[in-house]
């Protein structure tokens, strides 16, 4: 633990002494507030075209603009949120219900302070849990065998169909399905065969991931932002200047921070289910607990404070599956997985041996963002009601532009912009019927785990499935399957039943 | 999407995955015989994992066909004047516009011309079809942008865009000009 602080001090003073690294963390997390602040870019969207845009940086360099473009663009999203009543990414959705009508009553700075401190405080509390939590999850992990880690990666593509399936969560399952089948596409692991790649040469290594990240989360919103036709300049709400200090509103609230930030962390660290989930988790628990729970909704700050503590500290929640299980904890850190992949980073269990100081650097990056963040927001505070001025006919052709970029620079190969342009189209028609495109990136990255694991698995046991339900860790990665797969049929059923009861005894 | 397309738009997702499940199926089966042959455990077969994942994949979709049916979906929006109304609709020419647009992009322009050319005109036509049909400022905007991004990300950053380059000799001056 002492050798864990010091070495994450280590890392912090490395930082602070790089005057590269600082100002490209200023200039990342501008960007990721301006991303998350624009209605149609997200943080997922905007990790994906900067992991192809920074390939040829030096990892400490990739990596501390993707963090910054991380952390800013979940903050960001609140900001639109409260002058637009939209939310600029989906995890800023539940932040619009309260923050826009604080808006509408005169107090859009108001609004603004408290988001963003609720932001910068839920950040700070999820890295205090990522820096305790990874090291004790890193050791269960150690523990892990290929049985465990295949129930694992399965376990995380079906909670991620579940949760963010919008229709029906078959539609979320299916959707993992086929991330997992695209993960089949390529020369395997064990016995080197191609598999399903048509005798395309150029799908012999697998379907490249930047491009097909790019392609299943940007393509659909260029095309769902301007398919009714050119869009007018939204109306922004102007922001006046703060009357009173909040802060007194801040520390009236530390229980409420502290429960959205247990809330934020736990459902962060859910494989594939991310900050919107922890959002509105973190509202709906305010709205119960809160003795003016029945005013939320007209313009309460902590209704505003709770979705934002909830979302930030779920950053942190994600990256405990992350570095520990090499399990993306959201849609976001699914795509960051890739990025450390391309870089050389190998997160699991075996990161501590491998790469022991990443996690301390990690850590310490998200602490400098978080910080930088802080003063980011001040200052853009104000000109950011010109910038959501943007229309979106100018702003998605320039999306376009840079997701190709994106998409070639990786391997300057022209290949990977017909990946982008089919997973684009895919990507937008699976959108259209109520498909998320986050269960199927997962799948595409935990694919190749799933299936070199369960074939481990089965070579040692020659053939039999019993380690499957032989070893405890594994069993309590069956129950959870399950659960997830039968609860929503169980549940029904039971619902109908005690409908039929309460029917039959007239109640 | 209202639920009724959403369950019809299940029926169709439906059997192009059932159809696809069953082919995969078949394939990961053929994959299984060389492996078999040569006397390695079948459980290694580089088939196995994603012939059980067709599996599941074919009883999901059935599963969504026939919820797709007992929902009220059809196959009717399939048919030929269904099809060409849900082209003529704004939605429709307007996602068919913008997914054609990138398309000559990426397949066209970028093969044919320089990157910052192959950018201007396809952010001159998009902007120009999507903000404003003032032809010069449009055209302002498009300069502007292409530039930037071709200055920022091709000459700052150094990263390479797709795109022929051209070089040409300035006569006269002897000067070699390089357009990326």
């Amino acid at each position: 633990m002492f050798e864990g602080l010091m070495e994450f001090s280590r890392q912090f003073g490395l930082l602070l002494i790089d005057p590269m690294a600082i100002a490209l963390m200023i200039a990342s997390s501008f960007l990721g507030i301006l991303i998350g602040a624009l209605p149609g870019l997200t943080a997922t969207m905007g990790i994906a075209l900067m992991t192809g845009l920074t390939y040829s940086a030096s990892k400490v360099y990739a990596l501390t603009i993707l963090m910054g473009v991380y952390i800013g663009a979940i903050y960001g999203g609140s900001m639109s949120a409260i002058l637009l009543n939209v939310p600029g990414t989906p995890s800023a959705a539940a932040t619009a219900l309260d923050g826009h009508p604080l808006a509408r009553k005169g107090l859009a700075a108001e609004a603004i302070w408290v988001t963003r401190t609720a932001s910068v405080i839920g950040t700070f509390l999820g890295i205090i849990c990522l820096a305790t939590i990874t090291p004790l999850i890193t050791k269960l992990a150690l523990n892990f065998t290929s049985a465990e880690f295949f129930l694992l990666a399965v376990f995380g593509v079906l909670i991620c169909g579940s949760i963010s399936a919008r229709d029906l969560p078959i539609k979320g399952w299916i959707a993992g399905l086929l991330g997992m089948f695209m993960a089949m596409i390529g020369i395997e692991d064990i016995h080197a065969t191609e598999r399903f790649s048509l005798g395309m040469m150029e799908l012999a290594t697998g379907i490249p991931l930047i491009p097909a990240m790019i392609g299943f989360f940007a393509f659909p919103q260029i095309v769902k932002a301007l398919r009714r036709g050119p869009t007018g300049v939204m109306p922004v709400i102007e922001q006046g200047e703060m009357k009173t200090s909040l802060w007194p509103v801040i520390r009236k609230n530390i229980a409420l921070i502290l429960r959205s930030t247990g809330i934020g962390v736990f459902i962060g660290a859910l494989p594939g289910v991310g900050e919107d989930v922890a959002a509105w988790l973190s509202y709906d628990n305010a709205k119960r607990s809160c003795k003016n729970g029945k005013d939320f909704g007209t313009g309460v700050y902590e209704g505003a404070i709770a979705p934002e503590v909830g979302n930030n500290a779920a950053i942190g929640g994600a990256m405990i599956p992350l570095l520990s299980l090499a399990v993306p904890g959201s849609p976001p850190a699914a795509v960051l997985l890739g990025a450390l992949l391309l870089h050389g980073i190998r997160p699991g269990p075996m990161l501590t041996q491998e790469f022991p100081t990443f996690t301390a650097e990690i850590t310490a990056l998200m602490l400098l963002a978080t910080i930088i963040l802080w003063f980011c927001g001040v200052v853009i505070a104000k000109p950011i009601t010109k910038v959501l001025r943007i229309p979106q006919g100018i702003l998605m052709p320039i999306v376009a532009v840079l997701s190709i970029i994106g998409a070639y620079a990786l391997n300057l190969n022209t290949f990977d912009l017909v990946v982008l342009f089919v997973a684009g189209i895919i990507g937008y028609a699976l959108d259209e019927m109520g498909y998320s495109a986050a269960p199927i990136i997962l799948g595409l990255i935990l694919g190749g785990m799933i299936d070199s694991n369960f074939r481990r698995m089965l070579m040692i046991s020659d053939g039999s499935l019993s380690p499957l339900y032989s070893r405890p860790i594994c069993i309590v990665f069956l129950v959870l399957i399950l659960w997830i797969v039968l609860g929503p049929l169980i549940s029904k059923k039971l619902g109908g039943k005690f409908k039929q009861i309460a029917e039959n005894t007239g109640e | 999407m209202d639920k009724s397309s959403l369950r019809s738009g299940d029926i169709a997702t439906g059997i192009v995955l059932t159809a696809g499940s069953v082919a995969v199926m078949v394939s990961s089966y053929k994959m299984t015989l060389p492996v078999i042959a040569q006397g390695h455990a079948l459980s290694s077969s580089p088939g196995i994992v994603p012939g059980i994942l067709a599996f599941f994949m074919l009883v999901m979709s059935i599963s969504l066909i026939c919820r797709g049916r007992c929902e009220g979906g059809s196959l009717r929006f399939l048919l030929p004047a269904s099809i060409l109304a849900g082209i003529r609709s704004v939605e429709g020419k307007n996602t068919l516009f913008i997914f054609g647009l990138i398309a000559f992009y990426i397949f066209a322009l970028l093969r044919a011309l320089p990157y910052c050319v192959a950018t201007f005109i396809f952010l001159y036509v998009f902007i120009l079809v999507y903000y404003e049909k003032r032809f010069f400022y449009v055209g302002m905007i498009a300069l502007v942008c292409s530039l930037f991004i071709t200055y920022s990300f091709g000459v700052l950053a150094e990263i390479p865009l797709p795109g022929k380059t051209l070089r040409f000799i300035l006569p006269g001056t002897g000067m070699t000009i390089t357009i990326p």
